[in-house]
């Protein structure tokens, strides 16, 4: 196994959860996910050992996914598109409350710039300067699409059960 | 006085501001109770959008199975569901690859059909010779034996962690004719710094355990036994 190949392994959850953030449609993910890494593989020999991977990996995610966007002229999900907050009775939950369908259904509304800025910095973890040099873009980019994605999320989740408690708590 | 914009909020959420600006972001919000109620907003669309998206285990991949025969062959897309042990070892299959050679094999057990993979050399000296809680630094991984229990078919299973530079987490490996064969491994805990699992941190391995129908962990003195009698020989 070359060193590549041992080196993607381990960030393939991290990889797959970024096609995820931007594919709506979890077939589509799956498949962005499945042609990034083998895009990778098949470009081995352009990725420098000593760079760091995930960018390299990131971008090619991200690069193939616009592709498909102009290919098919896919946008993101219209705002009015974004369900309303479920009754109590079978909401669809993750921890604390949180309406997993509308946060996600939210998220995908964000235009593609501001979703991929947010999903490497605030999903990912990774700093405005990994961001930054994954997307080719500067800092102060990464900074102003944060603010409009958050300002965005905000608008459309408040009425969401955790954010309404985290407003409560003032 | 400093403008408390929504950059600026955002970028004190993600620790990307200097010491100065950062005490002074916080001066300012001591006095500033609409931003305080701004920045926990913010704080909370964080934290929604994060939970909505977690990190989950990863199926067959395509291009790595197709061009190295040694890849463990996972289930096509579409088999998730048939049971935590199974999503475990899935992700066992791919995390494991970060740790060594592996050899793919097929256990058949009373529980749904499993994917295994055998251990490399240094694990499985740490799992022949080490008693738990011993810290074995090698080759830039830390390994730490965290328990011994015996599982409900006979095999002894041994519950470990493994921390690289960049990655790690928990695994449990059970001894069959004479080799350790990772049977659960759950990599998408802390791996950063000193992140340890501590044993029982993670709920897939607690979930493998179950499944396995292990025992109450081995003594120390019944554990320190069986390596001199039978792993280490």
């Amino acid at each position: 196994m070359t060193d590549l190949r041992r080196e993607i392994v381990p960030l393939l959850p991290r990889l797959q959860r970024f096609a995820r953030s931007l594919a709506r449609v979890p077939a589509d993910a799956e498949d962005l996910f499945q042609a990034a890494v083998e895009k990778a593989l098949r470009h081995e020999d352009q990725w420098q050992p000593g760079t760091k991977l995930e960018s390299w990996l990131f971008r090619i995610t991200q690069n193939l996914w616009f592709d498909e966007l102009r290919a098919h002229r896919r946008r993101s999900v219209p705002l009015e598109s974004v369900p309303e907050p479920m009754a109590d009775e079978g909401r669809d939950t993750a921890s604390e409350g949180v309406d997993v369908d509308r946060i996600q259904a939210a998220f995908h509304a964000l235009p593609d710039t501001y979703r991929t800025v947010f999903s490497l910095v605030v999903i990912d973890g990774q700093s405005y300067k990994e961001a930054a040099a994954t997307l080719g873009v500067p800092v102060g980019t990464i900074m102003s699409r944060l603010a409009r994605a958050r300002a965005q999320l905000a608008a459309l989740v408040t009425e969401a059960p955790a954010l309404r408690k985290a407003g409560n708590n003032d | 006085m400093i403008d408390l914009n929504d950059e600026l909020l955002g970028a004190y959420l993600d620790d990307e501001l200097g010491e100065e600006t950062r005490a002074q972001v916080e001066s300012e919000l001591a006095g500033n109770a609409g931003a305080r109620v701004r920045l926990d907003r913010l704080r909370a669309v964080d934290a929604a959008v994060r939970s909505a998206f977690p990190l989950q285990p990863v199926g067959e991949v395509r291009a790595l199975a197709a061009q190295d025969p040694k890849v463990v062959q996972f289930p096509k897309r579409g088999s998730y569901g048939r049971g935590a042990l199974l999503m475990t070892a899935m992700a066992a299959g791919v995390a494991g690859l970060a740790f060594g050679p592996v050899l793919p094999k097929v256990w058949q057990g009373s529980v749904p059909t499993v994917t295994s993979v055998a251990v490399d050399g240094q694990l499985a000296a740490v799992l022949d010779r080490e008693p738990s809680g011993t810290v074995i630094r090698q080759d830039g991984r830390e390994f730490r034996v965290l328990l011994s229990f015996d599982a409900a078919d006979g095999r002894a299973c041994r519950q470990y962690s493994v921390q690289a530079e960049t990655r790690g987490g928990e695994g449990l490996a059970c001894r069959e004719a004479g080799a350790w064969t990772v049977v659960a491994w759950d990599g998408t805990g802390s791996t950063s710094g000193s992140g340890y699992h501590t044993a029982g941190a993670s709920d897939a391995i607690d979930a493998a355990v179950t499944r396995l129908g292990g025992g109450d962990a081995l003594d120390e003195a019944t554990e320190k036994d069986r390596i001199r009698k039978t792993w280490a020989r």
